[in-house]
Formats: C-alpha cells, structure tokens, sequence
C-alpha cells in the first residue's frame, strides 16, 4: 500500500508502520520546533529525542482518538506536542525538586471552583467539556491542558486577556453546574 | 492539571481534536530536525513500538502459558544472519541458541522436514522437528513480501494434529531475520503416544495473524532416537496443595531437557475451568541433589483431554537438560498471583474471549546505575540480588550479579534495567548460569548509553508464595 498526504492517518489506524514514518517525515519539524522550544532550557535539553519519541508513540497508540471530522491532523499532532513537552517539564522540575510554576497557578484557579472529579467520573467529566460552547472549550483546553499563557491564549483569539478570563471563569462555573447536577463534584 | 481531571490519556487526546492552531502559527513553531536525530527518532520509534505490541499481547497470553511471556520478552531484536544465509538443517535452533541459549541439545536429534506450502502470498517451511514420548518440536520459517508484525505469538499448537488428536498448550520462541521472513520453534505436548516410533503430524493452518489462506503440512517424526537416550522414572508421589492434591507421575531425563509429568484432582470441583485459568497458578522450584536449582524451561499445568482415570488434570514442568542424573530431587510449590492485567482465552478456532484475571503486582527494588559497585537490592523474603559491576564494550553492557537466597536462578531471572522513561531495555541475551558458581549469572544487553541515566531493578515476589512447608524429596532409583 502506498502512503500518500491523503492516507496516512488511516493507514496508521490500520497500524501501518509505513504511514507512522511517513507523518513523522511529514510532521517531524514541526514537533521538533514545538519540543525543542518548550524543552530548550538546560537540564531539559536532553529530553527533546525523548520527548519526540513519545509524542509519536502516543499518535500510533492513540490514532482512534483522532476526530477527522472536528480538525487536522497537524493542529492535533501540535497539540500533542505541547502537551508530552509539558509533561516533560512537569516531570523534570518534579525530580529536581523545583516547584513547577504554571501548575501551582492552575491548581489555584482549578481550586476557586472546587473541581474535584472522581475517577470513576471521567467519562461524564469528558462529556461536559464537550458540551461547554465551542470557543468556550478550545480556550478551556489550551489553558488546562497545554498550559498556554493566558495573554499567548488571547493573542491567539484576537481578544484581550480579560475576555479569556471571563471565558474561563465561565467554562469553570459551566463545568462545575454540570457536574454538580449530575452529582459527580466531590 | 489533567491528575485534577482524571482523565485518561485517550480521554485528553479526544479533547485536543479541538485545538485549531493558526496556520501560520504552526509554520512559525517548525524547526528543521536534525538528520542524526531525524534518523534516531525513525529507527527508535517502530523499535518501541514493536517491543510493547510484544509485550501487550504477550501479557494477554500469560493465561495459557506463563513462560511463553518470559521467551516474547526478548523477541524483536534482529538478528545479524540473512535469511539467505541460514543453512537449512539445525539453523533454527542455531539461531535461537545464541539468544535464548538452550536450543543447542536439540540440535543432534532434529529431523530434517523441509517442507514449504505457498498461499495468500506468505511461504511457510516446517524446516526441522524432533519428539520424544510427550513432546513435538517445530522449527519454521514464515517469510512474505512485506512485514508481518507480532509473529512472535502465531503459535502454531492450534493448528496441530498429533496422531489424529489436537495437542496441549506451547510454549514458542522467535524471531525476525529480516522484514520478510520470521524464524521460530513451537514446542507442543501431547498424549496420543500410538503404537508405532513414528508420530504422525498434521498441520493445518488456515490464519496467519488475519491473514487467511490454506498451509497444509503431513510428515512424520520419530521419537525413537530421544527416548532411547532418557531415563524415566515413575515415583508417584503426592503433595497436598491447598486447592488440589497433586501426585507426580514420571520424571524424564531426556538428552534436551527434564520433564516432570503431573497430574491432580480439585478439592473443589464446582470451580469453571474458566475461572482456575485466572486463580493464581502453581509452578514447582526445583533442586538436584547437590541442593542447585533447575533451570526452569516453563510447562503447563491443566488440560483435561486423555487425562489419567480419576484425575482433573495433568501438567508438565520442564527444566534444563541434566548433565547427571542426581541420586533425588526436592520440589518446593510455588504459589503465583499473576502480575499481569487481563487475560484473553483463545479457543480451537481461533475466537477470542477477554477474561478477567486475579493479579498482585510485585513491587521493585531499584536502584540507579551510578558507576559504584557492589550494591544489593532486595528481594523481601526470598532473598536479594547484589549487582558486582556493569560494563559496557563491544557495543553490549554485560551485568554480572550474584542472587542470595530461597530460589537464586528464579531470582536471578528477575533481572531487568529501565531507562530514565522507567522503560525496560529488552536483553540481547537473558539471564546466564556460570557453571562453576550457580549462584552467579550475568545478563547481556544493548550497549546502553552513556549520556543518560539507568537503573537496575528487582521484583520483590509479594505475588509469589514459596511453599517450603510442602516441599517433598523424590528418590531417583
């Protein structure tokens, strides 16, 4: 079978190894970029090859997870890079006992509303992220989950940083009605 | 972050779908990769990918047979001979000698088959075979235009017929020569023994991994030459178990291997065949008269097909050859949860049933590979393992070790390195008995490198149960 810019991500559904190398031939500079300025600092320089390593292990295990319909494949492989690159970071201040700073700024907003979710509640935690507004959701994830700057995240949108607070502030209280409704906030 | 949602990995892949970056964006973000690492990174990935498709389905077969895991752990590696210069008669078990290491004793008695059957364009060649009173051994060649993945676990035991009669569980071992052509030997037991020197086999194999096609075999292979060389005796002794009383019925010492034939009845009938799969499973540790333990080869335990009048099953348990045969023997029983996830059952036609298994993850003692030696890492009640020293040259790190305690070759199988991701390194060549000193062992693996951080590992055995309380002594006269 020959892979092409068209079959590629059905064929890595099909764990065709081929189409695997085909996207990193494809997708390899931009996940480089994206890892190798999130991971350029010093002690976190040795972690890029790993870091890449990982984003596209997590394509090839998590292929059924990508949605055709919603966007493209390379914002969903960026996305992915961002967040391994985070995850690194994460790790690395972890193990060197320095205090990750972004993450203590989220806990903090996560914690004005209390969103505390069980395991077992994922699934409905996953649903009412789906069901926040569509521009609602997006910024909701970029902060949560790619740990964006809340000025980056505006710039990106077009709008100023009071509007993304608002929008997450929103998404938080919208999050937290649903859950609390469905009886799944601890 | 996503520990305060608790969400999966797959979950917060789902919600990246909605990420819609900028265009421009993105092309500001690329960076042209290196070629060195460009290359690393495609020679790496499918490596990795490869190891923890082994490793996944090698886990969902642990069920049928626990040591068929312990040979797929090492599978992957490519070996350096081309198909195209394998000479035919004994390469197989050549080959896997070199990883694996005990195929050599099948080399003297193995039988040239040498027949090939092409459909659905894969070629498959039963290259050799030797059997004795219990046990088949294949040798086979599956080579195709293009790769076929996880070859390791096609096991060909479903397929077989022995005497007219299906056979028992395998246990097999392989591996890739190149991208077309996968190499290995399946090892079945069967109790169709017929009345002539001759075994009479049939293989019919109509799927290759999804792949179907026609690939029909008949030949025969004589046991003749393997049981005129093994001494067998038959001690009929009991152990009271706390599930089932088990009596072992034959021991053979065969010029390839020993093998302990069993067979038992439950204590409790009304317990599913089914569920005893996923209860936790007994393994015999076995020790010569010189108090050294066998090196275990793996078994089977259950089937209920020709089993012995009045008995609930029967099982094996086969260790490596003896250069002796010692004045007796003492068995100790090995309780085992499984460390493993779920389980699959698999039935004759190939339909597949997820089951639910009983499992108690061992914990690790592990420590990181900073250049001082010795160090020890503790094993809880079986014992320990002191690591002497790890060297790297010839692009291969060898680690040489010591295991103190109940049972040091078990223990000193559960050896293992990880990387600073927690990965396991897959061994080039597993765990090795110095014969002078059986207590000592040392495990080969891929040069690691330099720049980043290892550690070495130990289970602690909180899923084992070594029952010395029940362990008999069998006189062998």
């Amino acid at each position: 079978m020959e892979i092409n810019g068209s079959n590629y991500v059905t064929q890595i559904k099909k764990k065709n190894i081929r189409a695997l190398e085909s996207a990193m031939d494809k997708y390899g500079n931009l996940v480089y970029g994206i890892v190798r300025n999130m991971l350029n600092a010093g002690g976190s320089r040795p972690y890029i090859e790993e870091c890449i390593n990982d984003v596209f292990l997590a394509v090839w295990n998590n292929i059924e997870s990508f949605d055709e319909t919603k966007g493209d494949f390379k914002c969903w492989i960026a996305a992915i890079s961002k967040y391994k690159a985070i995850d690194y970071q994460k790790k690395l201040c972890k193990q060197n006992s320095v205090e990750w700073f972004e993450a203590g700024e989220l806990y903090d907003e996560l914690t004005t509303e209390n969103i505390v979710v069980r395991k077992e509640n994922r699934k409905e935690l996953l649903a009412a992220i789906q069901d926040m507004n569509e521009q609602d959701r997006e910024i909701f994830i970029r902060r949560y989950f790619l740990a964006e700057d809340i000025e980056y995240i505006a710039r990106s949108f077009s709008v100023n940083r009071n509007v993304v607070d608002q929008r997450l502030s929103r998404g938080r209280k919208f999050l937290k009605e649903k859950l609390v409704l469905k009886g799944e906030i601890l | 972050m996503d520990k305060r949602f608790c969400l999966d990995e797959k979950d917060i892949y789902i919600l990246l779908n909605e990420v819609k970056f900028d265009q421009s964006e993105l092309g500001k973000a690329e960076d042209e990769m290196p070629e060195i690492l460009k290359e690393k990174i495609k020679k790496n990935v499918p490596k990795k990918i490869r190891n923890r498709m082994y490793l996944k389905i090698a886990k969902r077969g642990a069920v049928a047979a626990a040591i068929l895991l312990v040979l797929l752990m090492g599978a992957g590696t490519v070996s350096p001979v081309l198909a195209k210069n394998i000479p035919l008669v004994n390469s197989i078990f050549e080959i896997l000698n070199i990883k694996f290491g005990h195929y050599e004793e099948y080399m003297p008695y193995s039988q040239l088959v040498n027949k090939s059957v092409t459909d659905s364009g894969i070629t498959i060649t039963i290259t050799e075979a030797l059997a004795d009173d219990s046990k088949l051994i294949l040798g086979y060649i599956i080579s195709s235009q293009s790769r076929i993945d996880n070859l390791e676990v096609v096991g060909l035991s479903r397929f077989l017929k022995v005497n007219d009669s299906t056979v028992g569980g395998g246990v097999g071992a392989g591996q890739y020569l190149d991208d077309s052509t996968f190499m290995g030997s399946d090892q079945v037991s069967y109790s169709s023994p017929g009345a002539s020197d001759r075994l009479k086999v049939d293989l019919n194999i109509n799927d290759i991994l999804g792949i179907k096609g026609k690939w029909n075999f008949a030949f025969t292979v004589s046991k003749d030459e393997l049981v005129k060389n093994s001494s067998v005796f038959t001690p009929h002794c009991k152990v009271d178990l706390p599930d089932c009383l088990v009596t072992v019925d034959k021991i053979v010492f065969s010029p390839i291997d020993t093998t302990i034939n069993f067979s038992g009845i439950y204590k409790d009938k009304n317990i599913s065949a089914q569920t005893r799969a996923m209860e936790p499973f007994y393994t015999w540790v076995v020790f010569d008269d010189k108090g050294i333990e066998l090196i275990d080869r793996g078994g089977s335990w259950g089937g209920n097909t020709n089993l012995p009048e009045g008995k609930d099953f029967k099982g094996n348990a086969q260790y490596e050859k003896a250069n002796n045969i010692p004045q007796y023997l003492t068995i100790i029983p090995c309780r085992i949860i499984h460390a493993g996830g779920g389980g699959v059952s698999i039935d004759q036609s190939g339909q597949e049933t997820p089951l639910t298994i009983k499992t108690k993850t061992p914990g690790e003692s592990a420590q990181k590979i900073d250049g001082h030696f010795p160090f020890e890492l503790t094993q809880g009640k079986m014992g320990n393992l002191i690591i002497k020293d790890i060297k790297t040259a010839n692009n291969e790190t060898v680690v040489r070790y010591t295991a103190e305690g109940k049972a040091p070759y078990l223990q000193g199988s559960k050896l293992h390195i990880k990387n600073a991701a927690g990965e396991y390194v897959t061994p080039k060549q597993y765990i090795k008995r110095d014969e002078e000193h059986p207590n000592e062992f040392t495990m080969v693996f891929p040069a690691l490198e330099g720049n980043q951080q290892y550690s070495v590992s130990t289970s602690r055995f909180e899923n084992i149960d070594f029952m010395e309380e029940l362990k008999i002594m069998i006189e062998l006269r």
